[in-house]
């Protein structure tokens, strides 16, 4: 009765584990042990969980375009193994809310809805997803969030492109291994929220955009840069910390009110700021910046 | 009994049509959902052929594709073994997931009914991921759902329904009654049926006449203009619609929990029964004259309002016409920065107003001064907030202008104080239909549209505040992106890194107009 499985096979389930390093296996499983084993919710928690595990396999398709929609707990997103299109792992309360996951004519569509007549206030907070997304599709990436502890990684992930739109979050954008394709465009936009965004040169993105309300910035460049890259970032009422990696040409700009600046390691040219090595720089990065009320750092990172 | 048989038969005819699944190969799954909590555990299973495969353990039923195979107690041991497998597999995908279905066997822990039911369930796995033989073979034919029998094997199958339902016929002579079940009743106009009329699962409309009593469990009643129940109403989880007037006898709401009738309900029905408009006198006969006169109130308010507003906006737009236009602008260009900074504007006002009078009084020689702060912060702050909503309505305004409604043709665009007007209209609508709201009885609709009217000057002051402070009070000409309605132009060819050419030294000194993007400004 037990079928063999293909060596890609046991790599891809070997993998699995190894792109879930913030949960593992082990403790999504122990997530799902409550339903699966009591069932029955305590009388101090009235909501009813229901955890749902959705998966597609990659069918050969050439792009895709990827919306994900999530309301409100802690999202994750990280790579999915090969073969894998995705993977979206879900626990929420089904009293008040109802999985979203629509696949076809190159569009996915993923995330939670709320049902009609359903309280989406009450207590949003146990809501989870965690979600792989295909190493062999192109596609073009448009996440939003609203009130979400957010841990995205999307290193060796293909993008084309990419939109992030948050509201009340703090969220963590990290890019460990470089977008096999050149992006267009990276969009984050973001409310009142604590942003950090980590390698960005590994996004290889043409331009990048970053629209922030209120909170904090931490913008990371490091990565592998090609070609120019222009940036540009507006932003609210708060502060904004960038960190460059040594070797990468710089060139900085702002237009703030009542906003510190602290450019350390530029030189003023002008109406702008350069990195020393600007001339010679094999990679260079532009960078615009517009805030009002607030505080601008650089800093530079080996 | 008859059920059992019916299931039990069902059963065996499945097995006997399952196809075996020993067949190394596999079917391929491409696609897999688990679904666990409480009330349920599903498998569905979608192939590479478009097949499907589901199976859930819902509710205490045990469907198969959606037929009902048997049946499930929470906690039994099936239920428990089915729930083991889900944990087993919700790790894999594809091959390793066909595989462990495939591989499954019943605990043998099971017994009776339960072991037969797993064994079904295993053969229907082992059958669906089996790679078909044929090409496009046909799935085996499915037994049908035994359907229950007569109205009690239904009831039987839900043991709150049937609670409800005996105490809501407590005292009702069931001999000749009418029984629905889970389907709408309607009594039309002209048609007379006789009592009792029991519905369990659906709701009752009642246009024409019922002679005797109705009962209701898990819907609602509806008693409309004409209608008439010559008995009494009992409900159980549902609801009356309709005046209770037109029910001749006793109107009974039983607690959803089974209780007794609620004496307090039952007497508060008893209270609206004819001749309760009579005793409410004056008051009653009053009522709509006073809603109209709110209503009339509320409608002077807004006008007055209105034209406090369009007074206050001449003035803005004689006195500071072209700041208004940029606050206008940065406003409508970047809304979401706008309205952040109006934000954080707003919920500083205080703390920056209290701070203020520390200051002065810790200076000592300030303390004069605050003769001058303490009542001068808060109206600055005031006319600020207002100059702002004033610049969010002229952009209202001008979209308003822009549609060609039928009537506003007279409007031109290029007057601001007609662009002024029709977007301080716009923006009072909302509190208009508030005020006229007290006709239509208050209640929702006016509570609704407070909500949306309070909401649209709230963020019309937010947005329109911090748009007066990132252009500093209109003075500075916009900086950034203001002003460039089309944000691609960043990113064109030569603007603005391409023209950023080192300046003149008087540009240094930040000059107003030395900002970046200046040449894609509008």
């Amino acid at each position: 009765m037990e079928p063999p499985a293909r060596d890609s096979e046991k790599a891809a389930v070997s993998e699995h584990g190894r792109f879930l390093p913030w949960a593992g296996r082990g403790a999504f499983a122990l997530a799902l042990a409550a339903p699966l084993l009591v069932g029955v919710p305590s009388p101090l928690h009235p909501q009813s969980w229901r955890a749902v595990i959705l998966s597609r396999q990659w069918g050969g398709e050439r792009t895709l375009d990827v919306e994900v929609r999530f309301g409100a707990g802690r999202l994750s997103v990280a790579p999915a193994p090969e073969g894998l299109l995705y993977r979206m792992e879900l626990r929420y309360n089904e009293d008040s809310f109802q999985p979203v996951a629509h696949y076809g004519e190159g569009r996915l569509r993923l995330g939670v809805e709320g049902v009609r007549g359903g309280s989406r206030w009450r207590s949003q907070e146990g809501n989870d997803m965690k979600l792989l997304l295909s190493r062999d599709v192109p596609m073009n990436l448009d996440l939003e969030f609203g009130a979400v502890r957010a841990e995205v990684e999307l290193g060796g992930v293909p993008l084309s492109r990419l939109t992030l739109s948050s509201g009340a979050s703090d969220s963590r954008v990290s890019v460990s291994a470089p977008n096999p394709i050149r992006m267009s465009s990276a969009t984050f936009r973001v409310g009142a929220a604590d942003f950090e965004a980590h390698g960005l040169g590994n996004l290889r993105a043409e331009q990048v955009r970053v629209n922030a309300g209120v909170g904090s910035l931490v913008l990371d460049f490091q990565g592998a840069w090609s070609g120019e890259t222009q940036v540009s970032v507006d932003m609210g009422v708060g502060s904004l910390k960038l960190r460059f990696p040594r070797g990468l040409g710089v060139r900085l700009r702002r237009s703030t009110f009542l906003t510190s600046f602290d450019p350390e390691g530029l030189v003023k040219r002008g109406d702008s700021y350069y990195s020393l090595d600007w001339d010679t720089a094999p990679t260079r990065v532009s960078v615009m910046i517009n805030g009002a009320l607030g505080n601008v750092a650089v800093s530079w990172v080996r | 009994m008859l059920k059992s048989c019916l299931e039990a038969a069902a059963l065996a005819g499945m097995l006997w049509t399952l196809p075996c699944a020993s067949a190394a190969q596999l079917r391929p799954v491409v696609a897999s959902e688990v679904a666990v909590s409480g009330r349920e555990a599903s498998l569905h299973l979608g192939f590479g052929d478009g097949g499907e495969l589901r199976v859930s353990f819902k509710e205490g039923e045990v469907r198969v594709d959606g037929t009902l195979v048997g049946r499930y107690t929470r906690g039994d041991p099936l239920d428990i073994a089915w729930r083991e497998l889900l944990a087993d597999v919700l790790s894999l995908d594809d091959g390793p997931l066909a595989a462990a279905l495939v591989a499954w066997t019943p605990p043998a822990a099971l017994s009776g009914a339960s072991r037969q039911l797993a064994e079904l369930l295993d053969q229907r796995l082992e059958a669906a991921l089996a790679l078909p033989t044929t090409p496009a073979a046909p799935t085996a034919p499915e037994a049908p759902n035994p359907p229950p029998s007569n109205l009690l094997g239904v009831l039987l199958q839900r043991a709150a329904v049937l609670e409800r339902l005996t105490r809501a016929v407590e005292g009702v002579e069931l001999e000749r009654a009418a029984i629905h079940l889970d389907r709408d009743v309607t009594v039309a106009v002209g048609e007379v049926v006789m009592g009792p009329l029991v519905v369990v699962g659906g709701n009752v409309e009642v246009e024409g006449k019922v002679e005797g009593d109705v009962v209701v469990v898990d819907g609602s009643i509806r008693i409309r203009e004409g209608g008439t129940v010559t008995g009494s109403v009992r409900i159980s989880n549902g609801e009356l619609r309709g005046p209770r007037t037109r029910v001749k006898g006793e109107v009974v709401i039983l607690e959803d929990q089974g209780a007794l009738p609620s004496a307090e309900k039952t007497s508060k029905a008893s209270a609206e029964r004819p001749g309760s408009r009579e005793e409410e006198g004056s008051s009653w006969f009053l009522a709509p004259f006073r809603a109209l006169a709110k209503t009339v109130t509320g409608l002077l308010q807004t006008v007055g309002a209105f034209l406090l507003l369009i007074l206050f906006g001449a003035g803005a737009i004689h006195f500071a016409g072209d700041r208004l236009e940029r606050v206008a602008r940065a406003a409508r260009s970047t809304p979401g920065r706008g309205l952040g900074v109006g934000l954080a504007g707003l919920f500083l006002l205080l703390p920056a107003w209290v701070m203020g009078m520390v200051a002065l009084v810790l200076s000592i020689i300030g303390i004069p001064l605050l003769l001058v702060w303490i009542p001068f912060f808060p109206l600055a702050a005031f006319f600020t907030m207002g100059f702002g909503y004033l610049a969010v309505a002229r952009n209202v305004g001008e979209w308003v202008v822009s549609q060609d409604f039928r009537g506003l043709e007279r409007l031109s665009p290029s007057n601001r104080l007609h662009l002024l007007a029709a977007g301080v209209a716009v923006l009072m609508v909302p509190w208009a239909v508030a005020g006229a709201a007290h006709l239509l009885g208050g209640g929702l609709v006016r509570a609704l549209a407070l909500l949306v009217a309070a909401g649209a000057t709230w963020l019309a002051v937010s947005l329109g505040f911090g748009a007066v402070l990132l252009t500093r009070l209109g003075q500075a000409p916009p900086y950034s992106s203001f002003g460039r309605d089309d944000e691609d132009e960043l990113w064109a060819p030569g603007a603005p890194f391409e023209t950023a050419t080192p300046r003149p030294e008087s540009n240094e000194s930040g000059a107003p107009g030395a900002g970046f993007g200046e040449g894609s400004r509008v």
